[in-house]
């Protein structure tokens, strides 16, 4: 058998890749625009600090600040305060959505597909509310004053308090896992579609149990996606904004302004004015989300045995 | 490929565009001899109905409304012009105290425009004061609500009560009404200011200026005082903390009979007459409990003026409009609102008479309806304005409302919040640079 090679023009090669290339442009400068330059211009403000004198009312200077408002920030005790914070309530609620959201595909993997398929749908409408519209919901829901959740646990003599500071990162968990979990499982469960059916046949011609299979075969496939998906919810988590801004209108008592470090950011850019320092705190904030992703990533994403 | 014929047509429609584009951005003003244009910006839906009589009753300036989302975005769209210098309006409606925004660089200075108004008395005293900075006037001045408070009176007589005239009279309601499951008053998480109110009635300010430097002022004996009414209200289980932001949980709740005594505004009072059921001609509008040791009765007066931004262009024709939207009867006339019958109070004038009968809300006030124009009025004429803020107070009102939260929940005292709020608002004018006195 002959292979007929037919002659390239000179320089084929580079035109093919600059076609290549050619369809990320519209992604490419979206990027630019919205995330490089933003990114640049908060740079650039966070090396300048405004500065008023005598009794404040003569108008503020800029000054060169250098990395004045980044000391400042790695000493402000609020923003450390909100960082734990949040922390802390990524290592309780992070590990709860994944572990639901594993379970749930299993179970899903475990049914008929045509069945698997009805029951995807219903699990993935909370992810398709609105982020906002979702807060807003339970919000509703958890008034004690309007909703129907407080009545209906006093019917078994439970005082719950939805918005006190016991239960408020409760309240917001269960939101977020509520929003959550249907994304988790549907990535987990198209994992799981992907594993050879022919290794749990094998399985099962050796005597495996399904619990032996789910636990030994199923879960080692799925872990790449695992990762993927807790890697984004400590992004997410770490820069939780909206749902807690929303519950403080509802419960000041138990949010303050400084509850999370994006609300501290937001406050100190859009309702005080100090952009520089908001800035600063920006970076230190993507900073750490980039490290504790990056730690998380290498820790968690090796190649099953 | 694009053809020849299609690259003319197209680039003769951007011209257009751009031509049309121009056209828009020219206003009246450019042409000299039109009239001046003056834009300001507002959230308030009255506001553009005031617009449209200012419109039809003037020739030589025009007022351009541009209607804002709400009072952050106005702050933050206010910022951004202010900052760049390009669209900056000339008026804008307040969203905080003058003294921070003019530390922030968003305030013109009018003095020499509005001076002559002031001289001529079409603002009363009490009014003026806010409006005016170390001497130079940076807003137009609005006034302010009277102060008073409306009493739940069917469950106060029910449970053989007084009507309270002092802060100690509200506090012993309170606590004859604690056993029969009813608090006397509701503490918002988020609103500090009755203890902003209390503070103003003791004759307290939480700044002065001494010299070139500002005295900070949150643990004066004033504010020892307003915190000591507090503070009891609050220990002896007294009060609620009802959000205003859940409105249909506050509405249900104060019209279920369980919360009696409300430190209200003039304005808010169709929307409780329209919303409540249960209570409707219950209640009865009085005048703002005093200090027992009060010398003589006085209501905290202090207002947030109509702001005039920096970089507007013309000056002498925004407070012309300014000063016509204030003070003429016309724009408080035109400030009507159909679903509740009522006018904006007119704060900044002399008599606001001829506006409060409208302000009644026959269904809500009941048998106690013909109290409240008196109630109103004489509060009105007893508003005081001592109240001082310095330069930083958008930060530290922001502070205040997070320590307010904690205190009215018992996370700590009023007087902590006292000592909290010194420190952080010394901390913060020297961060900015700002003088101190005593340190």
């Amino acid at each position: 058998m002959s292979v007929v090679q037919r002659s390239r023009p000179p320089g084929w090669r580079r035109m093919a890749d600059l076609k290549g290339f050619s369809f990320t442009v519209p992604f490419a400068l979206g990027f630019a625009l919205f995330t490089i330059v933003p990114i640049v211009m908060a740079l650039s403000e966070s090396l300048y600090t405004e500065r008023s004198s005598g009794l404040g009312f003569g108008g503020r200077t800029t000054t060169f600040s250098g990395l004045g408002n980044f000391v400042r920030g790695f000493e402000d005790g609020r923003f450390w305060g909100s960082m734990g914070r949040v922390a802390l309530f990524a290592v309780v609620v992070i590990p709860i959505i994944q572990g639901a959201s594993l379970v749930m595909a299993l179970m899903l993997d475990a049914v008929r597909r045509r069945l698997a398929a009805r029951f995807r749908v219903v699990l993935l409408i909370p992810y398709m509310v609105p982020g906002v519209v979702a807060t807003l919901i339970w919000i509703y829901l958890y008034s004690p004053a309007v909703g129907p959740l407080t009545p209906f646990l006093a019917l078994f003599g439970i005082d719950a308090n939805f918005y006190g500071g016991e239960l408020i990162w409760m309240s917001i968990g269960n939101l977020m896992a509520w929003s959550s979990i249907g994304f988790g499982m549907l990535i987990v469960y198209g994992a799981l579609q992907s594993v050879p059916t022919e290794v749990f046949d094998s399985a099962r011609l050796d005597g495996a149990s399904e619990w032996r299979i789910a636990w030994s075969i199923k879960v080692p496939f799925v872990r790449r996606p695992l990762v993927l998906i807790s890697v984004l919810s400590v992004i997410g988590t770490l820069q939780i904004f909206s749902d807690p801004l929303l519950f403080r209108s509802m419960t000041p008592e138990t949010v303050n302004k400084d509850f999370t470090p994006i609300m501290m950011i937001y406050n100190q850019a859009f309702a005080e004015g100090n952009f520089n320092y908001a800035a600063a705190l920006s970076i230190i904030l993507a900073l750490i989300v980039g490290l504790v992703s990056t730690v998380f990533y290498k820790l968690t994403d090796k190649v099953p045995a | 490929m694009w053809s020849a014929a299609r690259r003319w047509v197209a680039g003769g429609m951007a011209l257009c565009l751009l031509g049309a584009a121009q056209a828009c951005g020219d206003g009246p003003e450019a042409g000299g001899s039109g009239p001046v244009v003056v834009e300001m910006w507002g959230w308030d839906p009255k506001y553009a109905k005031v617009a449209d009589k200012f419109n039809a009753t003037h020739d030589k300036i025009q007022v351009k409304y541009v209607k804002q989302a709400d009072n952050p975005t106005t702050a933050t769209n206010l910022r951004n012009v202010v900052k760049s210098g390009d669209g900056v309006p000339c008026l804008v409606q307040n969203f905080g105290e003058l003294p921070g925004l003019l530390g922030e660089g968003l305030l013109a200075d009018i003095t020499d425009q509005l001076k002559p108004h002031v001289d001529e008395k079409k603002f009363k005293d009490s009014a003026v004061a806010a409006a005016e900075i170390q001497g130079r006037f940076h807003g137009i001045p609005t006034g302010a609500e009277p102060a008073y408070m409306i009493i739940n009176r069917k469950v106060y007589d029910q449970y053989g009560i007084s009507v309270p005239k002092t802060w100690d009279d509200v506090i012993a309601a309170g606590k004859a009404l604690k056993p029969h499951g009813i608090q006397v008053m509701n503490l918002a998480g988020e609103d500090p200011s009755l203890l902003e109110q209390l503070v103003q009635l003791a004759g307290g300010t939480w700044y002065s200026v001494e010299g070139d430097s500002w005295k900070v002022s949150f643990t004066s004996a004033e504010s020892k005082k307003a915190a000591a009414v507090l503070q009891q209200l609050v220990d002896d289980d007294l009060v609620a903390n009802q959000t205003y932001q859940d409105r249909p949980a506050l509405i249900a709740y104060f019209d279920e009979g369980r919360m009696v005594s409300l430190p209200t505004n003039v304005w808010q009072l169709g929307n409780y007459q329209n919303n409540f059921t249960k209570t409707l001609g219950q209640w009865e509008p009085i005048a703002l409990p005093q200090y027992r040791d009060a010398a003589k009765y006085t209501t905290p007066a202090h207002s947030k003026p109509m702001i005039v931004a920096k970089g507007c262009p013309t000056l002498a024709e925004a407070t012309e409009v300014g000063v016509w939207w204030s003070t003429s009867k016309d724009a408080i006339d035109a400030s009507f609102d159909e679903k509740t019958g009522t006018y904006s109070w007119p704060g900044a004038v002399e008599d606001p008479s001829p506006w409060a009968e409208s302000a009644v809300p026959q269904k809500l006030f009941g048998a106690y309806a013909s109290q409240a124009v008196d109630v109103w009025l004489k509060a009105a004429a007893a508003g005081v304005d001592t109240w001082v803020v310095g330069p930083n107070y958008t930060a530290v009102f922001k502070e205040l409302q997070d320590q307010w939260a904690k205190a009215v929940t018992k996370q700590i005292t009023f007087e902590q919040l006292l000592e909290n709020m010194q420190r952080f608002t010394v901390d913060d004018l020297k961060t900015q640079g700002i003088n101190v006195a005593g340190s």
